[in-house]
């Protein structure tokens, strides 16, 4: 998921109140501003080269995660062909097969998956040059890539490039596993546990706007960019270990770092990297008069809160990586800022816009009825947008672990699978599961004990902590910003405490998202809230160092565990996949065991895209075209 | 008339000034500021460098500072710069959304005035016949009806049963007429039957009230036609008190008809506004508030003035 952007928007048509309109006004982008990738850099992909291989793993690079013979959660295949042939029939709409909204999940995970898409037909002939994409979005609240806002422009991706990419689009293997790609370079060599060599791709060309005028990418453009970056607040961290960049030619990065670092190159991977120009840099207005860069669009201007227009970039480098066709198909974006959901709604129905993310399952089923044509994608969430609760960890009661266990012991989340999301959910946790080979969700036996339901041991728990009944007064829970199915949830765990356990909640629902931000970040929730990101990032490690290590910024719940430093510390400078894995999940278990967090469910992403839309997929930390997913338009093509 | 604006003049001066106090004081009493909602989710920074973006917003400074410095600004003319738009000053946003919400309140006043002076004449005139009836029913209707729930409606089954909705982006009349109009079009008919139904009802009061009097017997009595007694006589004099709440309402529709705007996609002054309060955005909903305030004063001192135009016997010294 990662989006970026402060509309968010998005993104989240729901079916909404006046309240939740007028709450999802301000909270709706930022939702998907957030975005959080997971590190997985798998083997590589028809076209991707290797990313380099680390000393001892050698059949590996760096940070690759070897599938570990996961038990469950393994990626479905269509049952009616085998791995890799056309399936005989598609099902990718509702006009060929109805949907019924009765079918299990795997029935709908495999039906719409999005590695069907390649044998729509459409693909038989290829990829057709021409048209304009349309689809919902606003403009950010500034261009500066350095500033304190930067992780948001994420969400405007398309006018720029970085080293290293994901694979996104409907010729992917799996949408619902991490795959590293190039992007202006390939995957680096890697000659040692610190060094990093990338070569630039031949031809890649500035836009041909000013002040770069078309003229030719270099390397100390990359190395302009790091040393910014090193600076600015949103990417310093990702550069922090860097000691030195060097151009030994005009095509050649070489990035050493102080340490060896496993989370590196997937945090070149994110969307944060976007590569700028010196002279756009230094000139007055710097990099907030608009998004320059080497990008498959040029943008062409736009208006705040009511759109904005993009075109061809005719000079860029790329070619499509499984067609060998050169990017990008479309001649044009046109982007247009809808803040209601109910209009957002009208006018995909009208055909006014290319591309919908539905709320959720209901919505769908609404959209599929009356255009039954539509084709959907389901696609899984990311590790960065699974909604947990947060506990005051510094005082009584929830200090107590047994008191954490107990309430999350409470809860049936059986029973919110099905009331809530109509079976269309799956257990969540904030740790990237395709780093460890597996497509999401975690299972309930690798979530520990504590998801189960069971009050009986519950009520144990909190006996032996001196609780007998409830917890002796009225607890505080603090909602997140949010309608439908969400909402939904925190309303069902706070009956159930108090059904189960006789624990007096109150409800407090913030009005708006910088109410709830200010209690969240600032600590000044008294006893749990409900936060919706973790990280974001293509990595373990902002799920683990990032979340849970007691001197990490992002470490909101103040997580003071010194086995959980020690081992996040650990896992950072572990280049061997296995023993990373190894210990990622004992930083999982012991985060599960001490219910530093209260994990619940999480709905799928739906993608819904009119049928001659092609290459525009949802991925499993990316929703496109907006947030993290928006470079992915420059494969998107129209068979119109 | 002069001493009269002189007088009304000064009083505005000081009725926006205790408002410039009022308003940033409660917007500094939101929660949360325009760096959280800016950092979003996760873009969460270290205590260092938040601190730096804090001062580079100058939300850092104590707020007598940070309002003294805001006031002086105002009094050079500067309403300031957008904090989270630091390239769109307060002045050019409002600005941009200021035609839009014009035209929208421009035709939504249009077609209540046309709806209400004819509707309420009739029904004042035809009281107690089930012309009066079925008016009356209508104004109850339309002011009972929220104006939001109208326009879902509207865009639904615009698009379920006609296959239409507005045009995605606003256009202006002079860019493109037909665009424009078919954007304006829905809006202005909720907008305008809303407020239309409040000022049917104060017409047909204000010309019942106005039917009662002497010279509107002395008139007829003359041999005027009823035509010609309404329009000439009872329709001025009713018009004072409709004119007062058409000032009102003008105050009203230029603050922004907020869920009109948001859900018809116009980006006028209340969605401007809306977002400002959502993004703790102060000196957006401070330089609002200011605009918004004397924009009302004047209204009023306007509607004020007209009177003596509508009645002689009025006179201000």
């Amino acid at each position: 998921m990662e989006s970026g952007g402060y509309w968010r928007t998005t993104l989240l048509a729901r079916r909404a109140t006046r309240r939740g309109v007028l709450a999802a006004g301000g909270a709706t982008a930022l939702f998907l501003a957030a975005c959080s990738g997971s590190n997985n850099n798998k083997a590589p992909s028809s076209g991707a080269s290797s990313s380099s291989s680390s000393s001892g793993a050698a059949s590996a690079p760096s940070g690759t995660p070897l599938s570990n013979g996961a038990p469950s959660g393994a990626p479905l295949t269509n049952a009616s062909a085998p791995a890799g042939q056309a399936p005989s029939q598609l099902f990718l709409d509702a006009k060929s097969k109805p949907v019924t909204g009765k079918e299990t999940i795997e029935e709908l995970r495999d039906r719409f998956a999005q590695k069907n898409f390649k044998y729509l037909p459409g693909w038989k002939n290829g990829p057709k040059n021409g048209g304009t994409l349309r689809f919902l979005f606003d403009l950010p609240t500034s261009w500066d890539l350095t500033d304190a806002g930067a992780s948001q422009i994420a969400s405007w991706a398309m006018f720029h490039n970085k080293l290293v990419d994901f694979e996104i689009g409907d010729l992917s293997a799996n949408t619902n596993i991490q795959t590293l790609t190039g992007d202006l370079a390939d995957p680096p060599q890697q000659p040692d546990n610190q060094t990093y060599v990338f070569k630039l791709r031949p031809g890649i060309k500035w836009q041909n706007v000013p002040p770069v005028n078309g003229r030719a990418l270099t390397a100390d453009d990359i190395k302009y960019c790091i040393e910014v970056y090193q600076k600015a607040p949103v990417q310093g961290p990702i550069y922090r270990d860097v000691d030195s960049v060097q151009t030994p030619d005009a095509n050649t990065v070489v990035i050493k770092l102080k340490q060896p670092a496993s989370y590196f190159l997937g945090n070149m991977a994110e969307p944060d990297n976007l590569v700028f120009s010196r002279e756009q840099h230094d000139a007055p207005g710097g990099l907030g008069t608009g998004p320059i860069g080497t990008g498959p669009f040029i943008y062409g201007g736009g208006t705040l809160h009511q759109g904005y227009k993009a075109r061809k970039n005719p000079d860029y480098f790329k070619k499509d990586q499984w067609t060998g066709k050169q990017l990008p198909y479309l001649d044009g974006l046109e982007v247009t800022y809808i803040q209601d959901p109910d209009a957002a709604s009208a006018a995909f129905r009208a055909n006014q816009i290319d591309q919908i993310t539905p709320a959720d399952k209901q919505h769908w089923l609404d959209f599929l009825k009356t255009n039954p044509a539509l084709i959907t994608q389901i696609c899984t969430p990311p590790p960065s947008a699974q909604p947990y609760y947060a506990w005051n960890l510094d005082k009584p009661p929830f200090n107590d672990p047994r008191v954490r266990q107990a309430l999350s012991l409470a809860i049936d989340r059986e029973a919110i699978l099905a009331g809530v999301y109509d079976g269309m959910a799956g257990y969540g946790y904030a740790q990237d599961q395709s780093y460890f080979g597996q497509e999401w969700p975690w299972t309930k036996d690798q979530l520990g004990k504590y998801v189960n339901f069971d009050v009986k041991t519950a009520k144990q728990l909190l006996a032996a902590a001196g609780f007998t009944n409830g917890l002796g007064r009225t607890i505080d829970f603090h909602y997140f910003v949010s309608v439908g199915s969400p909402f939904d949830n925190q309303q069902l765990v706070a009956d159930q405490w108090k059904r189960n356990l006789g624990i007096d909640v109150n409800n407090i629902v913030p009005p708006d998202y910088a109410t709830w931000a200010d209690q969240f970040f600032n600590k000044k929730y008294a006893d749990v809230i409900m936060a919706w990101f973790a990280g974001p990032s293509l990595d373990p490690d902002a799920y683990a160092y990032g979340a849970l290590n007691s001197k990490s910024t992002k470490n909101y719940f103040h997580v003071n565990d010194p086995q959980i430093d020690q081992w996040t510390e650990a896992q950072r400078t572990e280049l061997d996949t296995k023993k990373r894995q190894a210990i990622l999940q004992q930083i999982m278990q012991r985060d599960l065991d001490q219910c530093y967090r209260l994990w619940t469910l999480n709905g799928y992403k739906i993608n819904l895209r009119y049928p001659y839309v092609y290459g525009l997929t949802d991925q499993i930390h990316a929703w496109c075209p907006q947030g993290w997913g928006s470079k992915g338009v420059e494969g998107v093509w129209l068979d119109k | 008339m002069t001493n009269y604006l002189i007088r009304r003049t000064i009083a505005a001066v000081i009725v926006l000034f205790l408002l410039s106090i009022v308003v940033f004081r409660l917007v500094h009493w939101l929660p949360g500021d325009v760096l959280i909602v800016k950092l979003g989710q996760g873009g969460r920074i270290s205590p260092d460098k938040l601190a730096e973006a804090r001062k580079q917003l100058g939300i850092d400074r104590p707020l007598v500072v940070q309002y003294t410095t805001w006031l002086g600004h105002i009094l050079r003319g500067d309403f300031g710069h957008s904090l989270l738009f630091p390239d769109r000053s307060v002045v050019s946003l409002y600005g941009s959304g200021l035609p839009i919400t014009l035209e929208l309140s421009l035709l939504g006043l249009i077609i209540a005035l046309l709806i209400a002076i004819p509707v309420g004449v009739i029904s004042a005139v035809q009281q107690d016949t089930w012309l009066d009836y079925v008016t009356r029913v209508a104004a109850i209707l339309g002011l009972a009806v929220p104006g939001f729930w109208l326009g879902t409606l509207s865009l639904l089954y615009g698009q379920l049963w006609f296959h239409w909705t507005p045009p995605l982006r606003y256009v202006s009349f002079a860019q493109n007429p037909g665009s424009n109009i078919q954007t304006f079009i829905l809006p202005s008919l909720i907008l305008g039957f809303g407020v239309g139904a409040g000022l049917t009802r104060i017409t047909r009061s204000s010309v019942l009230e106005a039917l009662r009097n002497d010279y509107v017997r002395t008139a007829r009595a003359k041999g005027l036609r009823s035509g010609t007694v309404i329009i000439r006589h009872v329709l001025r004099n009713s018009l004072i008190p409709v004119v007062t709440v058409l000032g009102l309402s003008v105050a009203t529709l230029l603050g922004g008809q907020v869920i009109l705007e948001q859900l018809f996609g116009l980006p006028g002054i209340g969605l401007i506004t809306l977002n400002g309060v959502l993004t703790r955005d102060y000196t957006v909903i401070q330089g609002g508030a200011l605009m918004l305030g004397a924009v009302t004063i004047f209204t009023n001192l306007i509607v004020d003035c007209s009177y003596a135009f509508l009645d002689p016997r009025i006179r201000y010294s």
